[in-house]
């Protein structure tokens, strides 16, 4: 811990060079959702959220029924219908991307197992407009374990 | 400090303890410098300032402390946040003001530049909660 310190105030001059940011929901394009799967790698399952990084599987493609899958319903006010209608994949081709997922406290609300390192997964969500910056995508539905789970707000 | 981020209620914990020490520092510090300026003046300076100020120091406390254990739990990601590093220029600048202010006499200075270090400090501890709520959005 002591030499973590003393690299913070040393790194502290060097902080743009540091990649790793926080996000809210305002800064993503919430008009454009898109649609990734793949392996799950480097999860982190702590506050202020949950994330990991995804390894796409090769192939990626939306599913033909994703529009016939019942999306749960939540406290805040999505329309499941209009998103998964709006799902395309996303035309940039990082083979990983960062994917946030929502507070401890939500992701228990939902009762999502811990995901773990090498499970595949797959997410409707948002990233930057015209997907410009680094490759992130703050999830709206996460698919796992056979389940979906909508990650903006609590279950009803 | 993996308590902090890995049990649910804890960030979310040392977030509200942040935000009262946020409110008794700025809140405090508002009444004294208002009187400062002038206002309420049948309350004497003095005597305002020996209440006031300790409860904004404490205030103080308890954002630091808080935000202590919440930066040691990400310390790489709060380095890489612009806003962060901001923030705490921000802190340290508000920070020797009123180090400043009180070598300069404190009360007994009771002259423009000492208004100027008011309004200043009121500036600076602003602009700290805009950052401090901008790391989150960056």
């Amino acid at each position: 811990m002591q030499r973590r310190t003393l690299l913070a105030f040393a790194a502290a001059g060097f902080a743009p060079a540091l990649a790793r940011a926080h996000h809210g929901w305002s800064g993503f394009d919430q008009d454009r959702p898109i649609y990734l799967e793949g392996k799950a790698e480097s999860v982190v399952w702590k506050n202020p959220h949950a994330e990991l990084m995804l390894r796409v599987s090769p192939g990626l493609a939306v599913p033909a029924d994703l529009a016939k899958r019942a999306l749960p319903a939540q406290s805040a006010s999505v329309d499941p219908a209009k998103v998964v209608a709006a799902t395309r994949l996303p035309t940039r081709k990082d083979p990983v991307w960062e994917l946030e997922l929502a507070p401890l406290t939500r992701m228990e609300a939902w009762k999502v197992a811990e995901i773990k390192d090498g499970q595949t997964i797959a997410a409707i969500g948002y990233t930057f407009p015209a997907e410009k910056g680094e490759a992130v995508m703050r999830v709206e539905y996460l698919f796992a374990d056979g389940k979906v789970y909508g990650l903006r707000s609590s279950p009803v | 400090m993996n308590w902090v981020t890995g049990v649910p209620w804890v960030y979310p914990s040392l977030e509200v303890v942040h935000i009262v020490g946020i409110g008794l520092l700025i809140g405090s510090l508002v009444v004294f410098e208002l009187r400062v300026w002038g206002l309420g003046r049948a309350v004497e300076l003095h005597a305002l300032a020996r209440l006031a100020l300790p409860i904004s120091v404490s205030g103080f406390a308890l954002a630091l402390c808080s935000g202590l254990v919440m930066f040691l739990s990400q310390i790489d990601e709060m380095l890489g946040n612009t806003a962060f590093v901001v923030k705490m220029g921000l802190v340290a600048a508000a920070g020797l003001n009123a180090i400043g202010f009180h070598l300069r006499g404190g009360l007994a200075a009771d002259d423009r530049f000492a208004r100027v270090q008011t309004a200043l400090s009121l500036g600076l501890w602003v602009a700290v909660v805009f950052c401090g709520r901008w790391i989150a959005y960056k």
